[in-house]
């Protein structure tokens, strides 16, 4: 840029930048720095108006005077952490800046005090000293120990950890937080990124408390941007993830479980996962049943406190590997996988099954696909109603059952070693399992007339169908991957995929193939003959395809519903105080819920008939049901129900409710 | 939609042009200098031009056009100058409906500040909007702090906002003030965020969304490195 004037006016230069200074520079600053402290201040966080836009190093250089800051090291949604010096105590901390538009209000500023000064008084070499904190210029900030090493996501970055690293780490990880669950204190964020690795191979915990500072009411605030940004749902309780459910310390004790699983196999236990030492071939399979218990869905049936998983760990360490009998039923697993999706359990013929028989969790009420079910059971297949000759495996061990509930029956029993063996009706060839029917963790068949065709979820995640496929039914897109659950009509096929969405087949002419276009994230389906059935992630339940007996009429639920079934022209939803909403064909009463029906917490619809089981395992039938269906060894953990025949799959435990009358056929 | 135009009611729109106009005709003037016109006539025109904008409806055709104001502006009054129409009849179109007036004489005052290179029209035209949009948002500034008493704080303390050319000479502005360091700090710390505030604000007033503040934004700097 050359300049005329050169003689009279000397060319003056920004000494920051080393532009010339324009004779026509704004209040005579270079116009360059200037737009550049702008943009800074305006972007740095991509900020809309009222976005958290954290102050920068030299910013802070303000707000702190009696600090030298050195550098921001961290930044998230949540706020920001810089490295700094204080020269008068000749130490190096950290300074951590919140995201807080409420700041400025009163009633964040209390529980702000309430509960820094709760965590003021940690005092414990695994947690992450706090040294002062207060608010400056509408920014809430901690001061607190600088620990020197790296972060335990980094560490998990490079590959799964040894086991006595990962044991060692996950010790300290206990004590630490033992030490404030006593005090009755929840870190409710417990992930790799906040377990510090210092240099000296201590472990500290660091932000303890401060998800629920940011976020106080979660429940009003799932799907602010905020939240969306606050998240590290991977590592969250499903009971955090449910509005208003009281979060106690057991929410720790299932994150603990989350990070344990991934220091041991570098995954994160999401969609269908492997027992860990499945993932970690040395891996003493003792050890799964510690971490498969920490992410128990239900916090009842985890660790009652941390101290204890880090007891079962040390146990399961020292105690020798399994003998070779235990081996071998372990290795009788080897194909399976937990299920995340606990709604998805037993839906419209979608059975999704569990990792350990001693895992006893009914069919969790906390229904999102971050849930490890660990919900059904290998049991005993009993034949409630029906000819037990004709069905191969009567008595045996499964995993679980299905019977098409058409004109023709046939159904498929998958067994412990995942792979699958079918009876009945093979007109389609739907009995002869084809190629590739192996490593299956969930079957499921159709319901209406004419139903002749199967499917299979593989535990990769990909679907194998057979049998009828007049209309494609039995032909899973080529690209069909990352399955959780599978449902099948009677013309039509059903799959969810992990990131929540419906990918449907099959005849086109009902509708119920035709999934809407706009469907938000799903997290359970089911099939009806001619109509399909999603539970959205939100809570709501959607249906498309045939209407004429009322299957598309949604009703209004009085409570959020966990979990849903439809038979081949109702509908059952459970919510999530335990009652049943049904809705649809009502030709057989099969939508007459009793009355007199205690809350439950599993529910079947199949053909025209309906079930449920409630916590002590007593079992409930209504709508158009086999005469016979009385007497049955221990509770239902599936059901199987075709147009003649019942089956079960029973557990050793539970009672006949013998007074119970339902609804019963004339 | 512009967000500036984005006004229900007519006489809120013609308030946001006039606006706008007083914000951003310096840049337009400028433009029209460069492409050779007189002072005389690039007053007119430019005047003419704001007329023409209300007249013809140019800022409903803003409504379809996606874009960025200063585009918009050039653009059009590209299309105001090729008309021969407008040519012929701008002086005596424009004499009837000015909108807004402009002081001739202080005009060229400032045309002459302009750089004497060989730039384009277009090229100093944007340079031009990018230094307008820093004048008028440190006009705002200053006129809040001179509202509020503390137009000497803000002579004092404005160097800070380009930062780097100030350095942390606290100590020195704080007795220079008056006031104790950590004041001086805290003063500097809000002036900064308010100029920030108001920046954000100027641009968004010029692009269709929110989104695009920081895009252009990015641009306006590197009209200004280059």
């Amino acid at each position: 840029m050359a300049n005329e004037s050169t003689s009279a006016v000397a060319a003056s230069v920004c000494l920051a930048c080393g532009r010339a200074l324009p004779r026509n520079a704004p209040a005579g600053l270079c116009p360059a720095c200037l737009m550049q402290e702008g943009v800074k201040l305006v972007t740095s966080t991509r900020a809309r108006p009222g976005d958290f836009v954290p102050p920068t190093a030299e910013e802070m250089t303000l707000l702190f005077p009696d600090f030298e800051i050195l550098a921001l090291i961290g930044q998230g949604g949540m706020g920001a952490v810089y490295q700094a010096v204080q020269p008068e105590l000749d130490r190096i901390v950290a300074i951590k800046v919140l995201a807080s538009a409420t700041a400025s209000d009163p009633e964040f500023t209390e529980r702000f005090r309430r509960e820094a000064a709760t965590l003021a008084r940690l005092d414990h070499p695994g947690i992450v000293k706090l040294f002062d904190y207060g608010q400056r210029e509408g920014f809430a900030y901690f001061v607190m120990e600088f620990v020197d090493g790296m972060d335990l996501s980094q560490r998990i970055a490079n590959g799964p950890l040894p086991l006595n690293e990962a044991f060692a780490i996950a010790s300290q990880l206990c004590d630490a937080l033992q030490h404030s669950h006593e005090r009755s204190v929840v870190h409710r964020d417990i992930k790799p990124g906040n377990v510090l690795l210092a240099a000296d191979g201590g472990v500290k915990i660091a932000d303890f408390g401060l998800a629920r500072l940011v976020e106080p009411d979660a429940a009003d605030h799932r799907l602010t941007r905020t939240r969306a940004t606050l998240g590290t749902p991977r590592y969250m309780a499903p009971e955090q993830m449910t509005p208003a459910s009281d979060i106690d310390h057991r929410a720790d004790i299932y994150s603990v479980g989350v990070v344990l699983y991934e220091m041991l196999t570098g995954a994160l236990p999401a969609g269908h996962f492997d027992p860990p030492s499945e993932k970690a071939a040395l891996l003493n399979p003792r050890i799964d049943e510690v971490v498969l218990r920490a992410l128990n869905a239900e916090p009842a049936r985890r660790f009652a406190t941390v101290a204890e998983v880090k007891n079962g760990l040390r146990e399961a360490i020292e105690k020798p590997a399994p003998t070779r009998q235990e081996r071998a039923r372990t290795l009788a697993f080897r194909a399976f996988v937990v299920s995340l999706v606990a709604a998805g359990l037993g839906v419209g013929g979608a059975l999704l099954w569990s990792v350990r028989d001693r895992t006893k969790t009914a069919g969790s009420s906390a229904a999102n696909e971050l849930t490890p079910a660990a919900a059904s059971t290998t049991g005993q297949l009993v034949v409630l109603n029906g000819d037990s000759n004709s069905i191969p495996l009567a008595r045996e061990k499964a995993v679980a059952i299905t019977i098409a509930a058409a004109r023709d029956e046939f159904g498929l029993v998958l067994k412990p070693d995942g792979t699958v063996i079918g009876w009945g009706d093979n007109r389609f060839g739907q009995t002869n399992m084809p190629a590739g029917v192996n490593n299956v963790v969930a079957i499921a068949t159709g319901q209406g007339t004419r139903s002749a065709h199967a499917l299979a979820l593989r535990s990769d995640g990909t679907v194998v169908g057979w049998g009828d496929n007049t209309f494609r039914q039995a032909r899973p897109p080529d690209d069909l991957k990352h399955v959780t659950a599978i449902a099948a009509g009677e013309l039509h096929s059903l799959a969810l995929t992990q990131d929540g969405r419906i990918v449907a087949w099959g005849n086109q002419s009902s509708g119920a193939a035709s999934v809407p276009g706009d469907l938000p994230p799903v997290q359970a389906i089911a099939a009806g003959a001619d109509f399909s059935l999603a539970l959205l992630k939100d809570g709501r339940v959607m249906a498309w395809g045939a209407n004429d007996s009322g299957q598309r009429q949604v009703p209004h639920f009085p409570a959020r519903v966990v979990e849903i079934a439809s038979g081949a022209r109702h509908s059952l939803a459970r919510l999530e105080d335990g009652r049943i909403v049904a809705w649809g064909d009502n030709s057989n009463q099969q939508c007459g819920v009793p009355a007199n029906l205690p809350p439950v917490t599993r529910i079947f619809a199949r053909g025209d008939a309906s079930a449920a089981v409630d916590a002590t395992g007593n079992f409930y039938t209504w709508g158009k049901i086999p005469e016979k269906l009385h007497r049955f060894p221990g509770p239902i953990r599936e059901l199987a129900i075709g147009s003649t025949m019942w089956l079960g799959l029973v557990t050793e435990h539970g009672r006949i409710d013998e007074s119970f009358n339902g609804h019963r056929p004339p | 939609m512009l967000a500036a135009c984005d006004e229900s009611d007519a006489g809120g729109a013609a308030v946001a042009l006039e606006s706008l106009c007083r914000a951003y005709w310096f840049p337009l003037y400028v433009y029209i200098r460069r492409r050779g016109h007189s002072p005389e006539d690039a007053e007119d025109l430019t005047q003419g031009y704001f007329a023409a904008l209300i007249e013809r409806d140019y800022l409903s055709q803003a409504d379809r056009t996606k874009g960025r104001l200063r585009s918009f502006l050039l653009t059009t009054l590209k299309h105001f100058l090729a008309d021969e129409w407008s040519k012929a009849g701008a002086q005596k179109r424009g004499a009837g409906k000015i909108i807004m007036s402009i002081d001739a004489a202080q005009a060229e005052e400032r045309y002459a500040l302009e750089p004497a290179d060989e730039a384009s029209p277009d090229v100093l035209y944007e340079r031009r909007w990018a230094l307008t949009v820093l004048d008028n948002v440190l006009d705002t500034l200053r006129q809040e702090y001179v509202t509020s008493g503390k137009t000497e704080l803000f002579n004092v303390l404005q160097k800070f906002l380009a930062w780097n050319s100030a350095g942390t000479a606290y100590r020195e502005t704080a007795a220079q003030l008056n006031m104790k360091e950590s004041a001086v700090r805290v003063a500097i710390f809000r002036l900064r965020r308010r100029y920030g505030d108001l920046l954000r604000e100027a641009v968004a007033a010029t692009v269709t969304s929110p989104d695009e503040v920081p895009g252009e934004l990015d641009y306006l700097l590197s009209l200004l490195k280059s």
